[in-house]
């Protein structure tokens, strides 16, 4: 076994967070481009996310504008609330005696749960044939929130009950989302009975603060060992480290969304999301206590740059039988366009599908599933971009009651998966003391055969998140 | 859809009629006449719209907004008009819904036939008019019942109707409701009209413990006899951490499926599995060589020929025949597979859109058949997937101005050749920079499309009296561009294992991988062409029926010289009563007969056991394993196989019971393998079934180490329950005594192996409940939980659509909904987590001190599983 670190981390932390007061999200492995946040309508979120065309919740204009008039309602008002759990569970490759990649093991285990709100509101009015409405929504786009705490121990044997000591603690703590107020127009025409055809406008003010922190902090036991195996030299210590970033987003998007109900079966939608440039402002602060004959590293940076959200195309159908059970059945095909970013993205599909069936006395039961991809990005040391394209599936399932007739509760229930690997957060060189001591010998690591290498992408983590959401939506219809 | 109404004459007179509001046809304003509100009557046309139409006035309760009293008042009112639906297509897709259903969830393993199947279910065949080929090609009609149908109209009697059918004499009851759905007696149930199937399946997946160790096992430099060199421990030095495989990646299956009757058919198909590019990311042109697409014409009342059929097809097709031995292409194995009962093949032509991918043939086919002969031939050009000898630049190495193969190969990822040579590139710069290996680069290697193969083949058979025929066929493929070349045993292991230190590891057995086809044998012959020729018949004696087929190989001797060459011959009977049948089968498999294009009967695999299978790490690429896993040939066996069930009456049942003896050629394994099943139904709801299985491997060599001997007892306890919900609990116990095993005998902790061990026994169980609810006709669901703890034993655990592996010890839960979202449209939704723990050996290491500490309590074995599956038919 080469790296005798992870033995320590097999002491892996289970970090329970209480809920946090921030918004939903999920993941630090999307710090850059956010997790996307969807399913502000619980009921749409249940059946996969799939409602681009959606005639029944006032959320559903978030999803596709065209949906304003397409409901027939003249005013609708919702209040979702969005709950997400995330697991994130980081191996390293083990090795065999025959130095065979075999398997890999959790070294570090972190669980957080975050919540959000988000509300949307609408009023239309008829004349003639044709429908006029005005509305709006706020609701959070992207999070940038993630938790994560790794603990680095040394590789004491654990026989005997020994137990390894603490070394330091890495954490990152990132927070923010990018969120957007959005105000929408939407025009209707009745062809007939059932026919229609809906077009919509929606223009969003988007803003947003990226606050990331990545932090090592040395344990006492190591400060200490440490300073009692280097003679207390007030020179010779153990460095804490940050990388902090406080960033603002700030920009405009629109989107165009068109939804036609052919007959009483059919129902066909599309939306167009344009690109969307963000300025992003703000600055990035490296610091690292002095050690030894290093001074102290105190840089900021400042950041001034463009922020790309990729344009989206994004086509739904409503197919509703004949069927004991009532029954709607929809499916999305999105297109993101994340060669907008730049030329090493390529462009993506996501496919979403979902079904609501009234199994009894109106009890609807809705199932989902969804398969949406996304990026992982990482700047390398040489400024080289590393993406790797991450599938996330989702299943979901959901229901609803009525409480008057007016006003209906929904909840939306969903499990995701995905796994990948990634590079080491923290590299194992920088829990080499000697370089702090100058000595040839390790002060913290009682076992001197450690090799305390970095590992690169010959050698990266596997990583297995799942997260569980929830969401529950207050829709009012009249 | 075409709806007709037609009114209740009889109970009601026109003027009463004319009177009163009919709840299926009125609109709105009709209904607002009958002094219901304005949410009333929209609800009831919404009803109308989408929930059902009215069969009787005392359904509009279902509707909310109509209470007791609104229903009273309207009741005198409103009549119900009758709705017949007489869209034929769509009443005999209802009659024959549960069939589909059950063809669907085994299309895994019936690979490709069930569209043959289905197509049949939907337009069936006269059966005064069927052909032998075509009563045993369906699911379940044995021989005997064939003859017995065909004596019948031979005879000039005409089968009138079901029960007609089912008054044949010697036709069981099994047989004919197996039959009845397949096939119509005057009028067929749907008249031709075009038929259009569409399926779309997207499913994550984890890959099987041997693809799974393969692709994990790393090429690294050897330190052996030098204690300077340290080996990397690098995750991308396999190609499991090159190709980054533990990203979730699915597997994506679309088909379209067109037809015009039974006469016009159109299919195409495109499958990208896991690890492989996905159609977004093909070109124009990669998509359609990946793709399977057939166009192909049939016509069951030719001219001027009675009862004479054709079949033409160009494209993808099918070609199966006998028994196997000489053609039937798949890239699917399944063990014992007799040809009898629900383990059939389709003989003849047929179209194929299923995921096989090597050994399908593309080109043309055609088949003319007679109740007296059958004529076919097919000619196919395709490149096929091999491994190649390769130089250390990673190009083909050549023989005589050919590219040198050692074998086709079924692979479990399609690598793209540039990646591929990428990755052996990185890989020999690894092997080379340590101690030198006999072997120092990648010799032999995967390669999409390696070659193009052309063949042709055809069968011919005469059918001199009902239920005998004999037949021939042949096939040759021609390889302009590549010369097969597999060295002799004693030169094989310095091809094929790495390094001179695991020569031991070669074994007797290994003279299977030996017996691969050459064509190019220096000093011997030198060709450009594969040949398989054979003979197959059969025959019906009262309640038997026997066949056989044996087929031979050309390598050294001559092309139509019987006994020549390797061979391979099959012989079974199949006696029938109507409680009772038996099954006795003999095959016997040369070595050297190697036809890829074989799938016939055996207990195992070809390679299985060999060092392709057991020493993966030995090899010079460790995806020479895929020779193995995706070996779709027989093993060379010689034994006797011999099945049975037997019904004593409604409470006692001998369920499917065999017994198999036979002998692995290559080392003279003798192995039995025995399992029965009792099954007691004290009421129709409950069944208890106990089943037991034994096998002795080298059984009649006790005192050798190689001995293994396994039992395993399984209890059952199923209950049907009201709505045909099914409840079911099942336990099995198993044992194995074999030879120790020194990852299994000896402790987790560090440590030389210090024990002497004669034999190991291990235990393992399982426990498991499966449950199916049926809200109503259209919406089901499935679930099931299974706890295992197998100490070194394996299970095996059939889900709704596919087989799962479970070794070591881990829970499993899966739950499934089908809805049938209309007449024609069906969605399935599968969820599917396994938790388990792996083998404490491969997370520790042993036989050796280790320094600290080694034991790894948090490896995650966690898979989740997800399947959609959306199909629409009209």
């Amino acid at each position: 076994m080469r790296n005798h670190k992870y033995f320590k981390h097999l002491m892996l932390v289970c970090l329970m967070a209480v809920l946090a007061v921030q918004m939903v999200a999920s993941s630090i492995t999307d710090d850059y481009f956010g997790n996307p946040i969807n399913g502000y309508d619980a009921r749409n979120f249940g059946m996969g996310s799939a409602g681009t065309f959606n005639d029944l919740r006032p959320f559903g204009i978030a999803s596709n504008p065209a949906n304003l008039t397409l409901m027939k309602t003249r005013v609708g008002v919702a209040v979702t609330m969005l709950m997400d759990r995330n697991e994130d569970n980081r191996h390293i490759p083990l090795y065999n005696s025959f130095d065979s990649y075999i398997d890999d093991a959790v070294y570090a285990s972190n669980i957080d749960i975050y919540d959000y709100y988000a509300a949307a509101g609408f009023g239309a009015f008829e004349l003639g044939g044709a429908r006029l409405g005005l509305g709006g929504f706020y609701a959070p786009m992207l999070s940038f929130d993630g938790d994560y705490i790794e603990e680095i121990r040394n590789n004491r044997n654990t026989d005997n009950d020994g137990y390894p000591e603490k070394l330091a603690t890495n954490r990152i703590e990132n927070r923010g989302t990018l969120n957007q107020k959005a105000a929408i127009f939407c025009f209707g025409y009745d062809f007939g009975e059932v026919t229609q055809l809906n077009v919509g406008f929606q223009y969003g003010f988007l803003d947003g603060k990226q606050e990331y922190a990545k932090t090592i902090r040395w344990s006492q036991w190591a400060i200490d060992t440490f300073a009692k195996a280097t003679g207390n030299d007030p020179n010779k210590v153990l460095p804490n480290y940050s990388l902090t970033t406080d960033a603002e987003l700030k920009g405009e998007q629109m989107k165009i969304g068109l939804a036609f109900r052919m007959n009483e079966r059919f129902g066909v939608a599309a939306t167009m999301t344009p690109m969307a440039v963000l300025d992003r402002t703000g600055n990035t602060r490296e610091h690292k206590d002095a050690y030894r004959n290093t001074a102290e590293l105190d840089q900021t940076t400042p950041i001034d740059e463009e922020y790309t959200i990729p344009s989206a195309y994004r086509l739904g159908v409503l197919y509703q039988p004949r069927n004991i059970m009532r029954t709607w059945l929809n499916l999305d095909l999105e297109y993101v366009r994340f060669s907008d970013i730049s030329d090493h993205y390529d462009d993506q599909f996501n496919f979403y599908a979902g079904v609501e069936h009234w199994v009894e006395n109106r009890l609807p039961l809705r199932l989902g599933f969804s398969a949406t991809q996304s990026y992982l990005r990482e700047v390398e040391a040489d400024g080289s971009l590393i993406l790797k394209r991450i599938l996330t599936p989702k299943v979901s399932a959901g229901s609803s009651f009525p409480i008057t007739k007016f006003m209906d509760v929904d909840l939306g229930f969903g499990y995701s998966w995905r796994e990948y690997e990634a590079q080491d957060l923290f590299k194992d060189s920088y829990y080499n003391d000697k370089v702090y001591s100058g000595s040839s010998s390790y002060a913290l690591w009682p076992n001197s055969y450690i090799d305390l290498a970095d590992r690169d992408w010959s050698n990266p983590d596997k990583i297995r998140e799942n997260d569980i959401t929830l969401r529950a939506a207050l829709s009012f219809t009249w | 859809m075409r709806k007709l109404l037609i009114l209740l004459p009889l109970l009601l007179c026109v003027g009463l009629l004319a009177a009163k509001v009919d709840l299926n046809t009125a609109d709105y304003d009709e209904l607002r006449q009958l002094n219901l509100t304005e949410k009333q009557a929209r609800d009831i046309l919404e009803y109308r719209d989408y929930v059902s139409l009215f069969t009787d006035i005392f359904q509009l309760r279902q509707i909310p907004s109509i209470d007791q009293r609104t229903l009273l008042r309207i009741k005198d009112k409103v009549v119900v008009s009758m709705h017949i639906q007489t869209d034929e297509a769509q009443a005999r897709r209802n009659e024959i819904r549960y069939l589909i259903e059950r063809l669907d969830s085994n299309e895994g393993a019936s690979e490709g036939m069930a569209d043959v199947w289905e197509d049949y279910l939907m337009t069936p065949h006269n059966v005064n008019r069927m052909h032998f080929d075509d009563f045993v090609s369906l699911p379940n009609v044995s021989a005997m019942e064939a003859v017995a149908i065909l004596k019948r109209t031979a005879r000039g009697d005409t089968i009138a109707e079901m029960r007609d059918l089912r008054n044949t004499v010697g036709l069981t009851h099994y047989g004919y409701t197996n039959l009845r759905n397949y096939v119509y007696y005057k009028e067929p149930p749907v008249k031709d009209r075009l038929f259009f199937d569409a399926s779309l399946q997207y499913y994550t997946r984890y890959f099987e413990e041997g693809s799974h160790d393969m692709l994990h096992e790393p090429f690294l430099r050897s330190s052996y006899g030098n204690s300077s060199i340290t080996v990397p421990h690098k995750k991308d030095l396999s190609y499991w951490g090159h190709f980054n495989l533990d990203k979730v990646d699915p597997d994506i299956v679309m088909k379209l499926r067109a037809r015009w009757g039974n006469n016009f058919k159109l299919g195409w198909m495109n499958y990208s599995g896991k690890g492989e590019r996905g159609i977004q990311d093909k070109t124009a042109e990669e998509i359609i060589k990946d793709s399977k697409y057939y166009a192909g014409y049939e016509n069951n009342s030719l001219p001027f020929l009675k009862n004479t059929r054709v079949k033409l097809y160009a494209g993808h097709y099918r070609a199966t025949y006998g028994e196997g031995l000489v053609m039937e292409n798949t890239d699917y194995y399944s063990a014992r597979k007799t040809g009898f009962g629900f383990s059939k093949r389709i003989l003849g032509i047929t179209p194929d859109l299923s995921r096989t991918q090597e050994y399908a043939l593309r080109g043309g086919a055609l088949e003319i058949s007679h109740p007296l002969f059958t004529a076919s031939a097919w000619a196919s050009v395709d490149d096929k997937d091999a491994i190649v000898y390769v130089d250390q630049s990673g190009d083909p190495v050549q023989v005589n101005g050919k590219n040198k193969i050692f074998s086709y190969v079924v692979p479990t990822i399609r690598f793209d050749n540039d990646d591929m040579r990428a990755a052996e590139a990185k890989f020999n710069t690894e092997i080379a920079s340590g101690s030198v290996y006999a072997v120092p680069y990648i010799n032999l290697a995967y390669r999409k499309d390696a070659f193009r193969e052309k063949l042709w083949g055809t069968h011919l058979q005469i059918n001199p009296w009902i239920g005998t025929r004999l037949g021939f066929t042949t096939y040759t493929a021609l390889y302009d561009d590549a010369h097969f070349v597999v060295p002799g045993y004693n030169d094989l292991r310095s091809l094929l294992v790495r390094d001179s230190y695991y020569y031991p590891k070669f074994k007797m057995l290994d003279a299977e991988i030996a017996g691969l086809y050459s064509t190019y044998k220096p000093g011997q012959y030198e060709r450009d062409y594969r040949r398989v020729i054979g003979f197959d018949g059969g025959t019906v004696i009262g309640n038997t029926s026997i066949q056989g087929e044996y087929a031979e190989l050309t390598v050294s001797g001559k092309d139509y010289k019987l006994g020549d060459d390797p061979h391979a011959l099959l012989v079974s009977a199949h006696t029938l009563f109507d409680n009772l049948y038996f099954i006795t089968l003999y095959r016997d498999y040369d070595v050297g007969f190697d036809n890829p294009y074989s799938n016939a009967f055996s207990e195992h695999e070809k390679f299985d056991d060999t060092i392709l299978e057991k020493n993966v790490y030995t090899l010079t690429n460790t995806l020479l394993s895929d020779i193995y896993l995706g070996s779709t040939q027989a093993q060379p066996e010689r034994g006797v196989y011999f099945e049975t069930r037997y019904k004593f009456n409604n409470f006692f049942t001998i369920g499917r019971s065999y017994l198999d003896l036979f002998e692995r050629k290559t080392d003279g394994r003798k192995t039995a393998r025995f399992q029965s099943e009792l099954e007691f139904r004290p009421l129709y709801q409950l069944a208890l079934r106990l089943r037991y299985k034994n096998q002795v491997n080298r059984m009649d060599d006790m005192a050798e180490r190689g001995v293994s001997k396994t039992n395993e007892y399984t209890l059952v306890a199923r209950t049907f329950l009201s709505n045909r919900d099914f409840l079911e609990f099942e336990y099995r116990y198993n044992t194995v005594l074999s030879p120790p095993y020194t990852s299994l005998t000896n402790p987790a902790q560090p440590g030389n192996n210090s024990m002497a061990a004669a034999m190991t026994l291990m235990t393992g169980d399982y426990i498991g409940v499966n449950y199916t609810h049926n809200f109503n006709d259209n919406l089901k669901l499935q679930g099931s939980f299974i706890y295992w703890f197998s100490h070194g034993i394996s299970h095996w655990d059939w889900e709704d659509m596919e087989i799962d592996f479970m070794g070591d010890k881990g829970a499993k839960a899966w739950v499934a909904l089908h809805s049938r979202i209309s007449d024609n449209m069906n969605l399935s939704i599968k969820f599917r987590n396994k938790t388990y723990q792996t083998k404490e050996y491969s997370i520790r290491k042993y036989n050796v001190p280790v320094d600290g500490e080694s034991y790894f309590p948090r490896v995650e074995r966690k898979e989740n599983t997800i399947r959609l599956s959306l199909d629409y038919r009209f």
